[in-house]
């Protein structure tokens, strides 16, 4: 049997620069190396001696396609060590801004990065080539996701109207007049984009993952919730580091997450001590929280027959569709009960101590914690991204998806590959604390 | 993204909701000013957004490409500065009309953003919009780096293409007001 290898240099279609490497040898796959070389950024370091007040408007540099994720993390962690609950028209309003940021980041996923892979284009440019008006559909759904962020948040990119306990500026209910229109025909095309994903030709692969999302009792998770998993993970946000914990690889530039047992030492025998990788993201999302989806995301995924539980990575391209569409459902309804609030942010004390956050960007859960002195400066900080968490289950997909299809030429092994990884909307700069890949012929002797 | 007209003006956030309409041309500088050279098309931009001619709108962008398309639906001419990774020395300066030919492939690759300025520009051709003057600089950098620090090799680059982007925006718009005298009526030209 012949030795095979997948070897990418760049990664394309993907935010940030890393790499991947394949070894097989002898029919199987001997080493799987997700390369991260974009440099750390050490934002936890320079955090430190930091305002509190300043982290919301730091973090959101992390990254220019999800900084409201960045936002809401560290706002929820800082108001967790103030004793401070964010409530009524504020809290939609968060849920709101939360809407903009799924709907731009997932459209901008489905048309421009991944649909190509499906279709068998090098990337949208072709793909607009011959499907102008799927193309111009995506775009127009970007549009309103970016133009609902700026309204909220002052601009489409590096928000600044987010603060802890609330905003700096709260909109008033004739600022919404033209979102709520588009936002309508957002929400049909959103509906077309599920159809149009759903008819997409699958790649026949299916893992037993072990999902993790947040969970709350009355919502699709954007803001709050409890960590679950489809095992038997159900823990606070505080109890996050007691699961998960992070490893440097030496081949890459952000650490790896896992998972550890969730329950005491003298249960391991039972509940098993070392549980490894998981995933995190849309499909997490969709497999535990599909009963919270609106009516109308829930009728698109029986139209479009992807329905919980979806185990085939490669269906997350429809399951974005649905929370697009959910997003844009859930926009719509906001704007539409939304009565400004008395006053833009709630008054609070500061409070030394731990903070701790979690809330759903697009790509995944998205973790905070800090230390916050008594004079109110950051003493330390620890920000885990989706991407990081999902490197280790990336590799594993790799792995597996080689291993079954070792017959398939390189070239269309290479093209796969690279799919595979993009299931994932991996966000490489977030995780730098990451791509780049490599399926090369393999050498190993 | 940042258009350099909004992001001093946030007296309502309402007001940031981008409206884009059309213009004559446009102008844009394109980088991450916390990424060393990446930032040399803001500086462009920067430098020349006071001397620019009446009928020019001048935008940074930052992060996001895909508000390019906005601009590049609205615009009769645009003029593209961002920064360019090549193994031509630090400084060169790259200039190329894109709109009647596409943009060579080695220097799409060359871009330093994922979603880069030069695929969005073949994007809005592919769709059928792209505006019939389009003018692309890209000045060649050389550390990308978390850093606000410049090398200082691009000091000169800076002020030869603010020059030559001057230059481009008075003669696209003196061109298109002499086609507009000629498509006028000549007896408009009694009054």
């Amino acid at each position: 049997m012949s030795n095979k290898g997948v070897k990418v240099d760049y990664l394309a279609r993907v935010e940030g620069e890393g790499s991947l490497l394949v070894r097989t040898k002898d029919g199987h796959v001997s080493d799987v190396k997700f390369k991260i070389f974009e440099p750390p950024r050490f934002f936890e370091a320079f955090l430190r001696g930091r305002k509190y007040s300043e982290a919301p408007d730091i973090t959101a540099r992390i990254c220019g396609i999800c900084p409201i994720a960045y936002q809401m993390s560290s706002v929820h962690a800082m108001e967790y060590a103030f004793h401070l609950k964010v409530e009524g028209q504020l809290r939609e309003l968060r849920r709101l801004l939360y809407c903009g940021e799924w709907i731009e980041s997932h459209a901008l996923h489905v048309y421009m990065l991944h649909a190509p892979d499906f279709l068998g284009y090098d990337d949208a440019i072709q793909l607009a080539g011959d499907h102008p008006e799927a193309v111009q559909r995506g775009l127009r759904l970007k549009k309103t996701g970016n133009d609902l962020v700026a309204i909220l948040a002052g601009r489409e990119i590096h928000p600044i109207n987010v603060k802890v306990g609330g905003f700096y500026k709260v909109p008033r209910r004739k600022d919404f007049a033209g979102i709520l229109e588009s936002m309508k025909r957002a929400r049909d095309e959103a509906y077309e984009t599920v159809l149009w994903t759903s008819k997409l030709p699958f790649p026949d692969f299916e893992y037993d993952y072990e999902f993790v999302a947040l969970s709350h009792p009355d919502e699709y998770p954007f803001n709050e919730g409890r960590i679950v998993s489809n095992r038997d993970l159900n823990i606070d946000v505080r109890e996050y580091e007691l699961v998960f914990h992070e490893r440097h690889v030496p081949y890459s530039n952000a650490l790896q997450s896992t998972m550890k047992s969730p329950h005491p030492p003298e249960q391991h025998e039972t509940a098993g001590e070392a549980r490894g990788a998981y995933l995190t993201g849309p499909l997490a999302r969709f497999n535990l929280n599909f009963d919270k989806l609106s009516p109308l995301a829930r009728k698109a995924s029986e139209e479009a027959n992807v329905k919980p539980p979806t185990r085939n990575p490669f269906k997350s391209i429809v399951v974005r569709a649905i929370e697009t569409l959910y997003a844009c459902d859930e926009a719509i309804r906001i704007i539409e009960n939304y009565e400004p609030p008395d006053e833009p942010a709630l008054k609070y004390e500061v409070m030394p101590g731990f903070g701790f956050g979690c809330t759903e960007a697009p790509r995944g859960i998205l973790y905070h914690r800090y230390l916050i002195g008594a004079d109110g400066l950051i003493k330390d900080a620890k920000i885990v991204p989706p991407t990081a968490q999902n490197q280790r289950m990336i590799e594993t997909d790799l792995k597996n998806f080689v291993t079954s299809n070792i017959q398939m030429s390189k070239q269309d092994l290479t093209l796969r590959c690279e799919q595979l990884v993009r299931n994932y909307d991996p966000c490489i700069s977030c995780a730098t604390h990451f791509l780049k890949l490599d399926i090369a012929e393999d050498t190993v002797t | 993204m940042v258009d350099a007209s909004r992001a001093r003006s946030h007296d309502s956030v309402s007001e940031a909701h981008p409206v884009v309409e059309r213009t004559a041309l446009t102008i844009v500088g394109i980088g991450n000013e916390f990424r060393g050279d990446d930032a040399v098309g803001l500086l462009v931009l920067r430098r020349l957004v006071k001397s620019v001619p009446a009928g020019a709108r001048t935008v940074e962008l930052a992060g996001d490409q895909t508000y390019l398309l906005e601009l590049l639906r609205s615009t009769d001419a645009i003029i593209v500065v961002d920064a360019v990774q090549s193994s031509a020395p630090v400084g060169t300066i790259f200039r190329l009309e894109a709109g009647e030919r596409p943009v060579p492939k080695e220097f799409l690759s060359f871009s330093t953003h994922t979603f880069d300025s030069a695929s969005t520009i073949e994007l809005a051709r592919a769709l059928g919009f792209l505006p019939s003057k389009v003018l692309i600089y890209g000045i060649v950098g050389k550390g990308f780096s978390y850093t606000t620090r410049l090398t200082a090799e691009l000091a000169e680059s800076i002020e030869v293409v603010q020059a030559s982007i001057l230059n481009d925006a008075d003669s696209i718009l003196s061109e298109r007001t002499s086609k507009i005298h000629e498509d006028l009526p000549q007896d408009k030209y009694r009054y």
